[in-house]
């Protein structure tokens, strides 16, 4: 009998306890999408979102979070069109955030940004490539450095090698680091970008920013056909033909590339400041690396200082039915703590009070060093420029680093693929 | 069976002038009748409409006639290659999953011992998420960490390869499984009477199994080339981006890269391929029907 009757008591409690916690319930849940899954900057997310929901009872932030290329590729574009889409989402700025306000996905912040001075809590220069129309989309985060050549200081101190001052110096570190039987220079480029960013900042110093821009921009008249372009990807066939890339590196992700540097697989690893993230939690203890960025060419055109970066950034969907509270949010996570939180992760933030670059990682300081000594921020192609023309650039760098074509026919294969879209948008300019 | 007498209270079929068998077998039609017109037809006419369009998912679509079409048909190389390598995947997968699956069929309906066992191990990578098998060969093949030194994914002249291996290992098994359930169906007599008339274990199959497999073979035929224009999930985990230089692309994984891609995100574009696609298979079945219902007449007479 009392077997009988225990058993329905048992489901009448739990149906009770399941009817407290629905009790309890947040009334509003906060989406919050982003690609951070690890390193050290997850951490600094999940504390942050944590203290939001104390200082707000009944909110929960609710983090949807996909790795880099997912998120990058398909996974914020499905989330945006779906129903339900983030309130809040990481965003990197450029031509994405344009899209994003052509598309109607991006809320209007400016006025955010303009009650109780927030503006000025951010560096003057974390604007650029955020406003549309002069009106402010994104929250800047971070600064992010996309190349800097990082080198093992154990493997150049074995061979009694010194940081180059010029291109040539590089190549000639390049030589002797074969010839002692080192891998120069690693890359994890099944996604394409790895290389593609390294190689398309080397053609930025070939050609110079302003034709950099025009080609990659499909201004009419511009190809990827050109002097310039073929040059540089002429000198990227002389890396390959000296095998100063690692084998296999079209067929393995760039993480895989990573440990093999934390690992001394390789002297260089051309990649972003998310490096030192990685290295904090990633790194055997006792690796040490240091980086540079890319040393001027004798003979290139334009800004020979120049540096591959971006901001990066937090927008605000304009369907959101939580818009001051995703505000709230955004202020939250661009608070002096939070952010002071994320450089000692590894982040360049954009808060003037956050980042003292007396007080920060060495390694991080090498990458804000390289973008106070710049005089030119370029885009990365994948950020600053349409992905199908930054895709394609890609292929051609990552057909001739393989040494499967030559400079002119991979440009001329880039050039044939991006074609009808070139087309398309000299119509379409028309029409505007 | 009672009828409503009532003069204006007849029913639709009644007005249609439908007796009541097909009234019947109308109404067990129509549900599967509505799932069909819901998930099937109104997405394949939206897909044909959207692809007139250019549109990225959000904001107001914009009409382009079939500058999608021509761009995908004449200015797509990446396209094109992956339709090639759409058609190597059938022609392999043909000979490594039907083929092989008939070879294994027929060495089991020999019944030598353990054949049982056999069966069972060959299916189980049938039982296996797609997914799975994927990731499981991408480790074992992985280009730095892998069981090879050199790796066949990391070369462009053997990814498309590997990956129609790994196919045919997974779905080997689901074929032999067809053909073997067909070859039970065969009256022993044929076989007795063929003993009987001398022919050994090779001429019984040729002239006996095999002409009775014919239907089962001419269905295993269409599943495998159908199925071929579907794949998606084992390039996707086995050689994400089409690695290396589009080697391993195929139709589907350009199709959702151009359409889904967070920044490409050609809707409109993707809809295109997607039409085309759906108009060279169905092209392709139907082509297929011919042939075999032409060559099926042609025997009968």
């Amino acid at each position: 009998m009392i077997g009988k009757v225990r058993l329905p008591l048992i489901v009448m409690t739990g149906m009770s306890l399941i009817g407290c916690r629905r009790g309890e319930e947040p009334k509003v849940v906060l989406k919050f999408a982003h690609s951070v899954t690890a390193g050290a900057s997850k951490p600094v997310y999940d504390a942050a979102v944590v203290e939001f929901e104390a200082k707000h009872p009944g909110v929960r932030v609710k983090q949807v979070v996909l790795d880099g290329m997912t998120y990058e590729k398909q996974g914020l574009q499905s989330m945006l069109q779906g129903g339900d889409p983030p309130d809040v989402f990481f965003e990197w700025a450029g031509h994405r955030v344009l899209r994003k306000v052509r598309d109607g996905y991006a809320a209007d912040l400016t006025e955010a940004l303009n009650k109780d001075g927030w503006r000025s809590a951010f560096h003057e220069n974390s604007w650029s490539a955020t406003t549309v129309d002069g009106r402010n989309y994104m929250i800047p985060n971070t600064i992010m450095v996309t190349v800097i050549h990082w080198y093992n200081t154990a493997i150049f101190r074995r061979h009694r090698l010194e940081v180059p001052k010029t291109y040539d110096e590089l190549l000639a570190v390049m030589h002797r680091l074969k010839a002692a039987g080192e891998t120069p220079m690693i890359f994890g480029n099944r996604e394409l970008w790895p290389m593609g960013n390294w190689g398309a900042h080397l053609i930025q110093r070939v050609v110079g920013e302003r034709v950099y821009d025009d080609v990659l921009s499909l201004k009419p008249g511009t190809s990827f056909v050109n002097p310039g372009f073929v040059k540089a990807l002429e000198l990227i066939e002389v890396w390959a033909k000296n095998g100063f890339f690692n084998r296999n590196f079209l067929a393995i992700a760039d993480v895989d590339a990573q440990i093999g540097f934390f690992h001394g697989k390789a002297a260089f690893y051309p990649m972003g400041n998310w490096v030192i993230s990685g290295a904090q939690t990633d790194a055997p203890p006792d690796f040490e690396y240091d980086g540079f960025n890319l040393p001027p060419l004798s003979d290139g055109a334009g800004d020979q200082t120049s540096l591959m970066a971006l901001n990066t950034g937090y927008m605000v969907s304009k369907s959101t039915k939580h818009f001051d509270l995703a505000v709230e949010f955004l202020r939250h996570m661009m608070s002096e703590s939070v952010q002071q939180r994320m450089v000692e992760a590894g982040a360049i933030s954009t808060i003037k009070s956050a980042f003292d670059p007396e007080r920060i990682d060495p390694h991080l300081r090498r990458c804000w060093e390289a973008w106070k000594n710049a005089k030119t921020i370029i885009a990365p192609p994948d950020t600053g420029y349409p992905i199908d023309v930054a895709n394609r650039l890609y292929d051609a760098i990552a057909l001739v680093a393989d040494g499967k074509a030559d400079a002119k026919t991979a440009l001329t294969r880039a050039e044939e693929q991006v074609a009808p879209w070139r087309r398309a948008a000299v119509k379409t300019r028309g029409k505007e | 069976m009672v009828r409503s007498g009532k003069p204006g209270t007849a029913s639709i079929g009644e007005r249609l002038g439908l007796g009541d068998e097909r009234r019947a077998a109308y109404a067990f039609v129509l549900p599967a009748l509505l799932l069909f017109v819901v998930f099937i037809v109104v997405p394949t006419v939206a897909t044909f409409v959207l692809s007139l369009f250019e549109w990225s998912g959000g904001g107001e679509p914009r009409f382009v006639g079939l500058r999608n079409y021509r761009i995908a048909l004449t200015g797509d190389a990446i396209f094109t290659k992956s339709l090639r390598n759409n058609f190597y995947y059938m022609l392999a997968t043909l000979v490594l999953e039907v083929g092989t699956g008939l070879i294994l069929a027929l060495m089991l309906d020999l019944k030598r011992r353990g054949y049982d066992l056999f069966r069972v191990i060959l299916f189980t990578p049938m039982t296996l998420s797609l997914t799975v098998i994927g990731l499981m060969w991408y480790f074992i093949l992985h280009p730095e960490f892998g069981l090879f030194e050199a790796s066949p994914l990391a070369d462009e002249r053997t990814a498309l390869w590997t990956v129609c291996v790994v196919s045919g290992w997974t779905y080997c098994g689901f074929y032999m499984v067809l053909f073997y359930a067909a070859l039970q169906g065969i009256p022993r007599e044929l076989y007795e009477a063929a003993l009987i008339d001398g022919a050994g274990e090779l001429r019984r199959i040729l002239h006996v199994s095999l002409p009775l497999l014919r239907e089962t073979t001419l269905v295993s035929v269409l599943i495998c080339v159908t199925g071929a224009f579907k794949a998606y999930d084992l390039f996707r985990v086995m050689a994400p981006e089409g690695v290396p230089h589009h080697s391993t692309e195929i139709a589907s994984t350009w199709l959702v890269r151009s359409a889904f891609s967070a920044e490409a995100a050609q809707m409109g574009y993707g809809a295109a391929l997607a039409a085309i696609m759906t108009l060279l298979v169905l092209g392709m079945t139907v082509l297929y029907s011919l042939v075999t219902r032409r060559s099926r007449s042609q025997e009968l007479a």
